[in-house]
């Protein structure tokens, strides 16, 4: 049986992971909170059954992404969402990624904030901090739902490409990490969020 | 599809806007290829990771600051921040488990300071004292105050639902609120669905309702600014009893909700009960344990304890060419016997229009196989019941149940209730009773027929 800090530092490890799913399931930051946090109530009052860390973690998707439908079914809130087949696609990749990667990746962002415009941090800040919808944002900034979804996007573009921009950086500097190039995209997306 | 217009296709789905189209189309991408797989979900971890580790955009003073900070040293000090940030999460998130059951409490907001005879249905902490964070609190009976911590308080009444923004900011969602703000907190917001008002220093009340689209302020004490979210247009109301009401995306003046004047009269309404037709069946047909103030529904594992419950509504004095709409209402009530943690957290019960000639006829205390089942009708509706509510009203209203007895007119119609799910322990589950015209406390099954004006 694992004691409860060598479980936490497995659920660590997925956490972000975990939250992305939880996010883009639910849309709302603090039902996704919610279902992660119920995820982890769940996990350590079951604290006995497990037989190891895969079990472990394989155990906590399952709850996570369950609960986040109950959720929806619970709230009586209907996001569209892809179907079914494709979501567990979607969903295994999303399980299967590297928890390393993503601490990297975390690195990563904390510089690349910095460099959004004040009009993108406060995009950012409405929709992540305070948890309001792409409408809600727009009505705050006085612009269109349609320009806000543009603007998020423009933003994750830039956050992904400066991303991979600082990974490619320090993998050439640091030869113990893995080499891997993580983001994908050798893409000529447009900019326009940068300062 | 290039790329970019991928990506614009992912980010609108994280929103939440596509429509069945795009749905179907962004399915044929991810479908057909690992690739966009990949980049589906590196947007997904950048939400993710924004959600989690994004806070520097949330100042963006501080932002400066520490990005400065980071910048300088090169990325080994932000590794150590972040490294130091993990473990401290981690102990955080440990002395959580064995201190409390919420984790990561974010910075509280306000803080509970009276409730009476309140019930709620919240995530945030509800006993009296509690400091609360920014979320959502759904009084569903009572009253309660809130004190923001920057000294306004806040009486709801039940129903009511209240978010928790900022020390300085709230949002009434539904029900009404009295809002008392001192000298210090000048420049409150109280938000609604369509509208706010700015405090000047003042007591004012709001009322929501969210079925109308109508927020309504008014002073009780000073000075408030109201205005219209989606246009700005916006008004200065001075002095005891001034009110404004924001409808349509307008301003209206002088429509406050007045107590004095009690509810708008409503539609008229033909009320049609059971008149004692009704019964329940157990499949083993130990009739001794049925009890005709419950209509009692059961589904289990063992079959023989199965329960399910039908009644009848005499419809010749209903004149259909008068009826708008139609409403079924159930009253769940108390059932004494079992432990309702033997079921799931949500039970559905569907409810059937029988339609079979053959059992149209059917004794109040028939046996299990010569009552009213729902293979013998068709589904008119469904609703869902929490294992933790063992009161309340259910209903159902739509196209279908309304078409089901105009084509039904002047006879007596049966409809049957059944639980869809099984339980989840197979000892001491219970029943979900309704209301019987024996029950001294709650009606039988009703229909609700809303008349033409």
């Amino acid at each position: 049986m694992m004691d409860r800090s060598e479980m936490l530092g497995i659920l660590m490890q997925e956490r972000t992971k975990q939250v992305a799913l939880a996010w883009s399931i639910l849309r709302q930051s603090q039902l996704a909170e919610d279902a992660y946090q119920d995820m982890l109530v769940k996990v350590f009052e079951n604290e006995s059954v497990f037989e190891g860390p895969r079990h472990l973690r394989d155990w906590s998707w399952k709850v996570l992404r369950r609960r986040c439908y109950e959720f929806i079914r619970r709230q009586n809130y209907r996001p569209s969402l892809l179907d079914e087949s494709i979501l567990d696609l979607v969903d295994a990749d999303l399980e299967c990624r590297d928890a390393d990667e993503i601490n990297l990746r975390v690195d990563a962002l904390h510089q690349c904030l910095a460099n959004l415009t004040v009009h993108c941090r406060d995009v950012v800040r409405l929709r992540f901090s305070e948890g309001l919808s792409g409408i809600e944002v727009a009505e705050k900034l006085g612009r269109t739902p349609d320009t806000i979804y543009k603007t998020l996007h423009r933003i994750y573009s830039t956050l992904g490409e400066c991303v991979q921009d600082r990974l490619g950086a320090w993998n050439a500097e640091t030869s113990h990490y893995d080499r891997r190039r993580i983001s994908t995209s050798d893409n000529t997306l447009s900019r326009g969020c940068t300062q | 599809m290039t790329e970019e217009e991928f990506q614009h296709l992912t980010t609108r789905y994280l929103e939440g806007v596509l429509n069945e189209d795009e749905l179907e189309e962004l399915g044929y991408e991810l479908s057909g290829c690992p690739e966009r797989v990949k980049q589906f979900n590196d947007v997904r971890l950048l939400t993710g990771l924004i959600h989690e580790h994004g806070q520097n955009a949330r100042n963006p003073e501080v932002q400066l600051e520490s990005a400065a900070a980071i910048a300088s040293p090169g990325w080994t000090k932000s590794r150590w921040i972040f490294l130091a940030a993990q473990a401290g999460l981690a102990a955080s998130i440990l002395l959580a488990i064995v201190l409390a059951p919420r984790f990561f409490a974010a910075s509280p907001v306000a803080t509970l300071i009276s409730g009476e005879n309140a019930s709620w249905e919240s995530a945030l902490p509800t006993t009296t004292g509690s400091d609360l964070a920014a979320g959502l609190l759904d009084l569903k009976t009572g009253m309660a105050t809130i004190q923001f911590r920057s000294g306004v308080d806040v009486s709801i009444q039940g129903p009511a639902r209240l978010e928790l923004i900022t020390p300085m900011r709230g949002r009434i969602l539904s029900g009404r609120a009295r809002i008392d703000v001192p000298k210090s907190a000048i420049g409150f917001i109280m938000e609604t669905p369509n509208g706010y008002a700015v405090d000047h220093g003042t007591e004012f009340s709001v009322s929501v309702d969210p079925s109308s689209d109508r927020s309504s302020f008014k002073v009780l004490d000073g000075e408030i600014s109201v205005y219209v979210a989606s246009t700005g247009e916006n008004a200065r109301l001075r002095g005891v009893g001034k009110a404004i009401t924001v409808e349509s995306n307008a301003l209206v003046e002088g429509k406050p909700i007045e107590p004095e004047l009690g509810p708008a009269p409503g539609p008229q309404t033909l009320i049609v009960g059971t008149g004692g037709r009704e019964g329940t069946a157990i499949r083993n047909d130990r009739r001794e344990f049925i009890q005709p103030k419950y209509l009692t529904v059961n589904r289990l594992m063992k079959k023989q304890w199965d329960r399910r419950s039908f009644f009848a509504f005499d419809l010749s004095n209903v004149n259909f060419d008068e009826v708008d709409s139609v409403l079924l209402r159930l009253n769940l009530v108390p059932f004494p016997y079992g432990l309702f943690s033997s079921l799931p957290e949500l039970n559905r019960y569907a409810v059937y229009g029988i339609t079979n000639p053959e059992k149209a006829g059917w004794n109040v205390e028939c046996r299990w196989q010569d009552s009213p089942s729902p293979d013998d009708g068709v589904i008119l509706g469904t609703f869902d019941v929490p294992r933790s509510q063992q009161n309340g009203s259910f209903e159902i209203s739509n196209q279908r149940l309304l078409e089901f007895l105009k084509e039904r007119k002047d006879t007596e119609v049966t409809f049957v209730i059944e639980r869809q799910n099984l339980p989840i322990r197979t000892n001491d589950v219970p029943c979900h009773a309704f209301a019987g015209v024996p029950h001294p406390e709650a009606s039988e099954p009703k229909l609700e027929f809303t008349l033409k004006k």
